[in-house]
């Protein structure tokens, strides 16, 4: 177990350090020179390019300036946004929380919605109600999440009215509360101002089932096939003729099993999550990291779009090495040699 | 059932081994009408679909219009029509990059090993280490917003998936008898990939493409959304839908509806077209 650990660490950092080439590649691609670039290609004096290239370590060969880059993000430092003038890091953890909030969100709906679902498309194998969930998460999987949250304001905020406008994390003239966790939700409750709580729960639950929606699909059909996959096993054959209630063998014993690995795809899900909500964050103005990013492409300031390009990749590979060592611990079958 | 298969002539083995499913009659119909109206688009329409006509700007969904009109009074309808062109452009050209780059490299990892074997693979890691929406948005911006590089963006991204479902089927299908045959008559590397091994990964390979042009699709539309694919006035869905994107808060929803329905319905029939092939070609999943 604990070489297993060991060993999956030694991977992920040398995963990171290949991110990083990544990121180098990408940053070594922006198109136009730096210099130009900084003074918004207004006309500058020799002296002054000369001594920026050699402050920025452009006067150095390729090798060198990786490893300079790559010191430099080792350090938390991935330059400086062109955009908001503060380090990229900053606004990036800052605004970190927001999309964390958001996409725990997605994903607990997913479930609650998601499993009971599974579990009835189990238990009805080819049935009307199987049928249909199957052509629901067909479609479902085919809906661009940035068109589904578009179509969610209209029918449930403009028509109908049900959602508040699509303007962040709180209605305007909500004040902030006090930041212990960074998620608004729970921030309002602990300070007790149930206002900014329903507020934050309010403009949450659009974005949420945009983000939500692309995941049921996948939770029912990981669940439905593995539902299936343990009935049709010994144990319970065996649960039912020694006169177990079918809801005792099919909820206690099959589901439980049948649980661990749609658990395992959702939370592989999360990191792909973190990339794919960019686009729903846009469509609600939801402030995280994924509209940080946007912004960022909109107003040219590429080490932004880097930068968040890297934490994301980090994150990602941080999620699947937790992923990966939970398994291990929960699953005792599982055997790393 | 194997010795059998092995007996007959392959168009025979290879026909017998197809079944008809209903994934695949409907998906591939899908897809078709789409191809038709990508293709027949000025037959189907009498309206042109870049002309502006602002005096018939904003028109509700009608006889005379059947998707409504937009900001500058360009019917809907006709460029949901003109816009299958682009996206199935999209779809098939990145889709055929990425094929087209990943085959061979996984290809080459599996049959030399070694290597080969751990530069190729990873470097394809590498690629699979980002969130791919996210590898494709950066890529797209970097390098610079058009629909060439969006192309190129989206099949960069895809290259990976291509590597890997080679790789592991080279591995495989290296070890089979009839590939050691041909190494024992002292066939060179380059025919033992191109006439032994391509044609038994093949299958995998198109299955994966098929689904992975609705993916290709969704991406692009992604792309063409925040402005980083198809510029306007190129009737691209995904551009429509954030064209329009300012008028669905106002209550005309037909400008951005309609085409994100034309997105749902070409990728339902791509991973359909997918479903379907994998259950007709593949004989483990019957």
């Amino acid at each position: 177990m604990i070489p297993y650990v060991l060993r999956r660490l030694v991977a992920v950092a040398v995963l990171v350090v290949g991110i990083s080439l990544v990121t180098f590649a990408l940053v070594r691609m922006v198109p136009g020179d730096p210099v130009a670039l900084y003074y918004g290609g207004m006309p500058v004096s020799a002296d002054i390019e000369q001594a920026l290239r050699r402050q920025w370590g452009l006067d150095q060969p390729l090798p060198v300036q990786y490893l300079r880059y790559l010191g430099g993000v080792l350090r938390g430092n991935l330059g400086v946004s062109l955009a908001t003038g503060r380090p990229i890091l900053d606004d990036l953890v800052r605004r970190f929380p927001a999309t964390v909030e958001l996409t725990l969100a997605g994903v607990l709906l997913a479930l609650v919605v998601g499993l009971p679902l599974g579990v009835l498309a189990a238990l009805h194998r080819n049935g009307p109600v199987d049928h249909l969930l199957r052509i629901g998460s067909l479609v479902s999987l085919g809906m661009p999440n940035f068109w589904l949250g578009l179509v969610l304001i209209f029918v449930f905020g403009y028509q109908l009215g049900w959602f508040p406008p699509a303007e962040g994390r709180l209605a305007a003239g909500v004040p902030i509360p006090g930041r212990v966790t960074g998620f608004y939700t729970v921030d309002s409750l602990l300070a007790g101002n149930l206002v900014a709580f329903r507020s934050a729960l309010a403009q949450m639950m659009a974005p949420a089932i945009t983000v939500a929606m692309g995941l049921v699909a996948v939770v029912i059909r990981m669940l439905r096939a593995g539902m299936l996959e343990e009935l049709g096993k010994d144990y319970v054959r065996t649960g039912r003729s020694k006169g177990l209630t079918p809801r005792a063998v099919y909820y206690k014993h099959a589901l439980r099993n049948a649980i661990i690995p749609t658990i395992t795809v959702v939370s592989i899900q999360i990191g792909y999550l973190l990339g794919g909500n960019v686009l729903v964050e846009a469509v609600f103005a939801w402030p995280g990291v994924g509209l940080y990013y946007i912004n960022a492409i909109n107003a040219l300031d590429y080490n932004a779009v880097i930068g968040a390009t890297l934490l994301i990749a980090v994150v990602f590979a941080l999620i699947n090495l937790g992923v990966d060592i939970l398994n291990a611990f929960i699953d005792p079958r599982i055997h790393y040699a | 059932m194997r010795s059998e298969a092995a007996a007959v002539p392959v168009p025979l083995a290879a026909r017998r081994r197809f079944k008809w499913n209903s994934s695949l009659v409907i998906g591939g119909a899908i897809v078709l009408l789409m191809v038709f109206a990508a293709v027949f688009a000025p037959l189907l329409t009498p309206y042109d679909p870049i002309k502006l006509d602002i005096r018939g700007r904003f028109q509700a969904p009608s006889t005379i219009h059947w998707f409504g009109t937009d900001q500058y009074g360009r019917d809907v309808f006709t460029r949901v029509l003109y816009g299958a062109r682009y996206d199935l452009l999209i779809a098939v050209l990145a889709v055929a990059l990425a094929a087209g780059v990943g085959t061979p490299l996984g290809m080459l990892a599996g049959y030399f090993r070694g290597w080969t074997d751990v530069v190729i693979m990873r470097v394809m890691d590498l690629l699979l280490a980002f969130p791919n929406i996210l590898l494709a948005m950066t890529l797209a911006a970097v390098l610079g917003p058009s629909l060439n590089n969006a192309i190129l963006a989206v099949a960069i991204v895809g290259i990976a998936g291509y590597a890997r479902i080679a790789y592991g089927a080279t591995m495989a299908a290296s070890t089979e008898v009839y590939v050691e045959a041909a190494r024992a008559l002292g066939a060179p590397h380059h025919r033992l990939l191109l006439t032994a091994i391509l044609p038994a990964i093949l299958a995998p390979i198109v299955i994966r493409g098929t689904l992975g042009m609705g993916f290709t699709i969704l991406l692009a539309a992604g792309l063409g959304f925040i402005g980083l694919g198809a510029q306007p006035p190129t009737p691209e869905w995904g551009a429509m839908i954030n064209e329009g994107r300012n008028q669905v808060i106002l209550g005309r929803w037909w400008t951005s509806v309609f085409p994100g329905l034309a997105i749902v319905s070409l990728v339902t029939g791509f991973n359909l077209l997918g479903d379907g092939l994998r259950d007709a070609l593949d004989p483990r999943t019957r």
